[in-house]
């Protein structure tokens, strides 16, 4: 059995599947991001290897291919391909009647559009600003004084949306101080951080042409508040994805991996 | 492709050595060089004290030091007539730079005080073409922001920074266009020669202007005159009114400075400059057909400079005209290639980062993308009437309502959506590199209009963020990324020149 | 009137060779990046007349 692998580091989180010759996956691996993004790649592989049987070491993969954010690249993979494809080749395989993509990483929020062959056909990113991102989702949670998934449910129950005005993560922390300090409900707080972020993510979805079939990648994708909250400003249900989200990225560079290592043994 | 990206030191971009280009071409490359120096040279001869005066007192002086850098990475991997109506131009801009320097500290107070040339000195602000001011042939008009910030900004992204920092110290938020911002730290720092009897401000391009001219003001304390551009330029019942304020800036001159309006003169530039406009529409005719000759950053930076600073009455440019057109219609009888390979047809929309002018150049030599037109090069084409006044008069207010950053941006959406379709079609491309200054509100409300549009065209449409003169927010590397970014993911191409993908030049000119 | 010819011949070859060396290795913007990070020092701590 050959199998094929793809590393995806991230800013707060590094991702690595391993996929069979045949697409399945047998071995996935989520860890928090090292300031060393080649170290952050190392381990995670190590980690989805020690899960297969039969692999031994990276030379065990037939092909590997990187991604991550902005310049972290993985130097020991056969070759590095843009998250942005990935993300898309990702949820392409995992469900291919979806046709969009609003991924929310630790730092950027990006709109993607996909063909009918996984490939992006167009996209849309903000990575000059934390606000709508993980990290503001770990800002607000720290405000909160929560763990993330427990602000993630937080907004379902709320009976209004207290807004938030502010657009920079460091000042809408301070705005929802301020709020919880005068008392505010807190599901109503947290229901109007929902909605600040699905106003900007349907900005990218919008740039980015996605208009029906869309689905969540990142690890905000998990945030099932926020899923509330896009669905209500898109107007349209969000695509529950059967693989983990977070996995998008690296599943999409295992696939690529795979494509291009068999593409290759046919040679 | 010539592996561009190797010659690069480091990061401050300065060349290992100069580009290989075979024995011709590099020996005509050589030539020009020596000819940049001349002038440079030539320019300190003429007034050795002053000029080094001027170094060593402003901070932007030391800018210009790198000029043949600037030249250099402005015929990046070109070849052929390309090369040479490149250098033909760039050396013309040279040269008037020079003079503009020259005059500048002569005329300095600081530098020469009770100099008799500084009473005769019309200041000007930047944005105000000189076709007007061709009336007065025994007065000097000198723009007053374009050597020490606005071309300076173009030699050298560096010099920006410090400017603005001042401005903001002194309250001015950081997220203003940084056009007028450092243009306001120049005069905050007592960077500007001190010369002139009178300075004219306007309301070109936009409002930032209009603030800035308070701040300019303070430290000028000389008589001010606004001159006003209509925006809905389009409308008819507009021209009386720009007409109107043509006379009135002329009779501010003639009262200021005791010098008539010299209609004779004024037609005299006038042909000059309208056979300059002949020249400059032949260009764009040949871009349009498949065999463009002249893309990249010559096209437009050229453009912008003659537009503004020639006036018409210097017949060096005509010259150069004259030299390039006939280069240029040679290599288009031949149907010489523009370049290695032109991939795709490009046009480059709204205004271009003057921190980064070459960017023309790196789209060709990285991504096969040859930029056939631009926003800046679409400027006013108005031939003027060189027999009737009143006429005349028209034309000049006509032109000055098309002028830099102001024809496409003003005078309500169709100017600048509508308008880029029509050359899309017209230049055949397929491509549009769009600019979106990020400091600049006025055309924030359009960008889902661009975008629905350019998915209806099936037409690639690349955004690229800048923040016009300041480096430090969006870098130069910033905006190949955005480029890359597309090219790798949506259109999957390879590059033309693996080594141009990614290369640090943070601390480059 | 050879050996003038000669010498002058001399001069240009050197003059171009010198020229040449200096342009292919661009030594020109080499020191010109030398005394432009100088004078940046300099500029930095010139006294100003700083007002609004």
């Amino acid at each position: 059995m050959k199998y094929f692998g793809g590393c995806d580091v991230g800013s707060t989180y590094t991702k690595c599947v391993i996929l069979d010759e045949n697409g399945k996956m047998v071995a996935n691996v989520t860890n928090r991001s090292k300031i060393n993004p080649v170290a952050s790649a190392e381990i995670a592989l190590n980690d989805a290897i020690s899960q297969v049987d039969g692999l031994e070491s990276a030379q065990g993969l037939s092909y590997l291919i990187g991604t991550g954010y902005g310049r972290n690249k993985v130097p020991f993979a056969d070759e590095n391909i843009s998250e942005i494809s990935c993300h898309a080749m990702g949820v392409h395989v995992t469900n291919p009647e979806v046709k969009a993509i609003i991924d929310i990483g630790g730092q950027d929020v990006k709109g993607i559009s996909i063909d009918t062959d996984g490939t992006v056909k167009n996209f849309a990113m903000n990575d000059k600003c934390a606000a709508g991102t993980g990290r503001f989702y770990e800002a607000m949670a720290n405000a909160f004084e929560m763990s993330l998934p427990e602000f993630s449910k937080l907004s379902l129950n709320a009976k209004n949306t207290i807004p938030i005005t502010a657009q920079c993560t460091v000042f809408a922390e301070s705005e929802v101080i301020s709020l919880v300090g005068e008392g505010k409900p807190m599901d109503e707080i947290a229901a109007g951080i929902q909605l600040a972020v699905a106003k900007r993510c349907f900005v990218m979805a919008k740039k980015a042409g996605a208009t029906d079939s869309i689905t969540l990648t990142g690890g905000c994708a998990k945030n099932e508040g926020l899923k509330k909250a896009i669905e209500k400003v898109l107007k349209i249900k969000v695509v529950e994805l059967s693989t983990d989200p977070q996995l998008m990225g690296a599943l999409g560079a295992a696939e690529y991996a795979r494509q291009k290592g068999l593409a290759k043994e046919m040679n | 492709m010539a592996d561009l990206g190797k010659l690069y030191k480091d990061h401050t971009a300065v060349l290992k050595h100069r580009e290989w280009r075979g024995f011709k071409d590099t020996m005509y490359d050589y030539y020009r060089w020596l000819i940049t120096w001349k002038d440079m040279i030539k320019m300190v001869l003429k007034a050795p004290i002053s000029t080094l005066k001027g170094l060593w007192k402003y901070r932007w002086m030391a800018s210009y030091l790198s000029a043949p850098s600037f030249v250099d990475r402005h015929v990046a991997g070109l070849r052929g007539p390309q090369l040479r109506m490149a250098h033909l131009h760039y050396n013309m801009i040279v040269k008037h730079c020079t003079d503009l320097i020259n005059i500048s500290f002569v005329a300095d107070e600081k530098i020469n005080p009770n100099n008799k040339i500084s009473k005769k000195i019309v200041l000007t602000d930047e944005i105000i073409p000189n076709e007007v001011f061709q009336g007065f042939p025994n007065l000097k008009v000198v723009p007053l922001q374009t050597i020490p910030i606005f071309l300076s900004s173009m030699v050298d992204q560096q010099i920006t920074p410090p400017y603005l920092e001042v401005t903001e110290s002194f309250g001015v938020p950081a997220d203003v266009c940084p056009l007028p911002s450092a243009e306001a730290g120049v005069a905050i720092e007592d960077d500007y020669p001190k010369m002139g009897c009178c300075m004219i401000a306007t309301n070109m391009p936009c409002d930032g202007s209009v603030m800035n001219s308070t701040f300019l003001d303070r430290r000028l304390q000389l008589p001010v005159h606004c001159f006003n551009v209509p925006l809905r330029y389009n409308g008819e019942d507009v021209q009386e009114y720009a007409v109107d304020e043509i006379k009135s800036l002329i009779a501010f001159i003639e009262e200021q400075t005791g010098e008539k309006f010299d209609w004779d003169a004024f037609f005299a530039a006038m042909k000059n400059f309208n056979q300059q406009t002949e020249y400059e529409l032949q260009k764009w005719d040949v871009n349009k057909t498949p065999y463009p000759q002249m893309t990249g950053a010559a096209f437009w930076l050229y453009r912008i400079y003659y537009f503004n600073l020639s006036g018409g009455v210097d017949k060096r440019f005509l010259k150069v005209d004259k030299k390039v057109n006939k280069i240029m219609m040679k290599a288009y009888e031949k149907k010489t290639p523009v370049s290695k390979e032109m991939r795709h047809r490009t046009i480059v929309w709204s205004c271009p980062a003057n921190y980064y002018t070459s960017f023309a150049n790196w789209l060709e030599n990285c991504w096969g993308m040859n930029v056939v037109m631009d926003m800046e090069t679409m400027i006013s084409y108005q031939k003027f009437n060189t027999e009737d006044k009143e006429e005349a008069l028209k034309d000049l207010a006509k032109t000055y309502q098309r002028s830099i950053m102001r024809k496409h941006t003003k005078g309500g959406y169709r100017n600048v959506v509508d308008e880029l379709w029509r050359i899309v079609e017209e230049y055949n491309a397929d491509t549009v590199i769009m600019y979106d200054q990020i400091s600049c509100k006025g055309m924030d409300g359009l960008t889902g209009i661009f975008d629905d549009q350019a998915r209806e065209r099936n037409i690639n449409f690349i955004w690229v963020k800048q923040d016009l003169m300041d480096p430090r927010t969006i870098s130069r590397r910033d905006m190949r990324e955005q480029v890359n970014k597309y090219m790798q993911t949506v259109l999957q191409e390879e590059p033309l020149d693996a080594s141009l993908v990614d290369f640090e030049d943070d601390m480059a000119w | 009137m050879l050996y003038i010819f000669l010498i002058v011949l001399a001069v240009l070859v050197s003059l171009f060779a010198v020229t040449f060396i200096i342009y292919w290795f661009n030594l020109d913007m080499k020191l010109v990046r030398f005394i432009y990070d100088k004078l940046q020092k300099h500029y930095d701590n010139m006294k100003r007349d700083k007002k609004l």
